[in-house]
């Protein structure tokens, strides 16, 4: 009789924890499915792509603890070519619930990326804080895994609407960023509404 | 400070409303927020308060407070990809916040002078109230532009407590009033979502008049 209480308690307690999760997710009202455009360092990033609603994924943590939203990369990657390349990443699934507690879908990313000049620095990241890119220098990169791996690439607008970081240390630590998006894959695949906002650790950043 | 505090709870325990009967009270004014720095809500307040009994020694009574807001004023950014439109405008925003609250509460007599004018405290120990602020970005070109960080609207309530001064005056009847009202925000939170308000804190300055019925012999 015992156990079967004991039982009970940690299920009621699981479950009580796990309800207690609430992901970054601030519904905007004029576009259903997207989140609204926020510069918190809220992890969240959405956008219509041939006018489905697109997020990031949550992580709900273990028994509720620690739950998140998935977080980007942000990394600068060499070429041969006379520019690098600035790619800013996330995973991405339909969100067919806006609620909380999704599980990690199959791997699907997203990746904006933007030439840079070999000597990118996080200077040169903080001077893009209110600029807007065209698409005729930038591009946009669909990657998904069902059985086999699927990319699709195309041209993207990217504006960084805030760029913001914490220098109260003396160096720079977290680093946040939030802005727009949209890009085209062809005629088939178009990407509007797009938005994030992005907080991450400036020591895991390679330039 | 343990005399003060006793002497002071001598004075509410035998402290009674000197008005032998049951009233209602209606009064308007001005109204002005204690509890939000950057913007300044002001309201119409409509103050009804119901006093039922007609016993001396009761000073029990129900209030109902409903606030009628005036526009406050602010900005927002909003931005575009677009890049045949500018790729930054500045919004006006107007926040209109609407306030009802229901209060039991009861009146402590403090004074009355040769005229037969009296000064009343009103404790309000315990409330509800709903703040409903309505949020609208004027001229926004919703298609093509991204609001940065906007506010939205709410509507929250929660329990809040208040406190008057009041004055009744007017010749014997004491058919008047005057009425300097503060009520606490709702204890309940405004949720995750980072707004540029707070929950109202009225401050309310109002006049009125009391209906004396069922008088007492």
């Amino acid at each position: 009789m015992k156990t079967i209480l004991f039982k009970i308690i940690v299920c009621a307690l699981a479950l009580y924890l796990s309800s207690c999760v609430k992901r970054n997710f601030f519904p905007d009202p004029d576009d259903p499915g997207l989140s609204l455009l926020t510069s918190h360092g809220f992890n969240i990033a959405t956008a219509y792509i041939n006018n489905v609603p697109y997020i990031n994924p949550f992580d709900p943590g273990t028994l509720g603890i620690g739950g998140a939203n998935s977080a980007p990369s942000l990394e600068l990657i060499g070429t041969g070519n006379s520019f690098d390349t600035l790619c800013l990443s996330w995973q991405f699934e339909i969100n067919d619930n806006t609620s909380n507690n999704q599980p990690y879908p199959t791997i699907s990313t997203i990746s904006l990326l933007m030439p840079v000049p070999k000597s990118f620095t996080k200077t040169d990241f903080f001077a893009l804080n209110g600029q807007r890119f065209s698409s005729n220098t930038n591009a946009v990169v669909l990657r998904s895994y069902h059985n086999y791996f699927d990319t699709l690439s195309g041209t993207s607008n990217i504006y960084f609407v805030s760029i913001k970081y914490d220098n109260t240390s003396g160096s720079i630590t977290n680093l946040s960023f939030s802005g727009l998006f949209d890009g085209n894959i062809g005629d088939s695949i178009l990407i509007t509404k797009g938005r994030f906002d992005f907080e991450i650790d400036a020591a895991t950043l390679n330039f | 400070m343990k005399p003060f505090l006793l002497a002071f709870s001598i004075f509410i325990l035998f402290s009674f409303a000197t008005n032998a009967q049951s009233s209602l009270s209606l009064s308007t004014g001005i109204s002005s927020d204690l509890n939000n720095a950057h913007h300044s809500f002001y309201h119409i307040p409509f103050s009804l308060q119901w006093k039922p009994s007609s016993r001396e020694r009761s000073a029990f009574f129900v209030e109902f407070d409903y606030d009628f807001p005036f526009s406050t004023k602010s900005t927002g950014q909003s931005y575009t990809l677009n890049p045949s439109l500018p790729k930054e405008v500045t919004l006006q925003e107007t926040i209109r916040p609407y306030i009802f609250s229901v209060s039991i509460g009861f009146r402590i007599h403090l004074y009355t002078n040769k005229r037969n004018n009296s000064f009343y405290l009103n404790l309000l120990p315990f409330g509800i109230s709903t703040q409903n602020f309505k949020v609208n970005y004027k001229n926004f070109d919703k298609e093509n532009y991204e609001i940065l960080n906007p506010d939205i609207n709410m509507n929250r309530g929660g329990i809040v407590t208040s406190i008057a001064a009041i004055y009744n005056f007017h010749k014997t009847k004491q058919d008047m009033k005057l009425m300097l009202h503060v009520q606490s925000p709702p204890l309940e939170g405004t949720g995750n979502y980072p707004l540029s308000f707070r929950f109202v804190a009225p401050l309310q300055l109002t006049f009125g008049y009391n209906f004396y019925y069922n008088k007492r012999k």
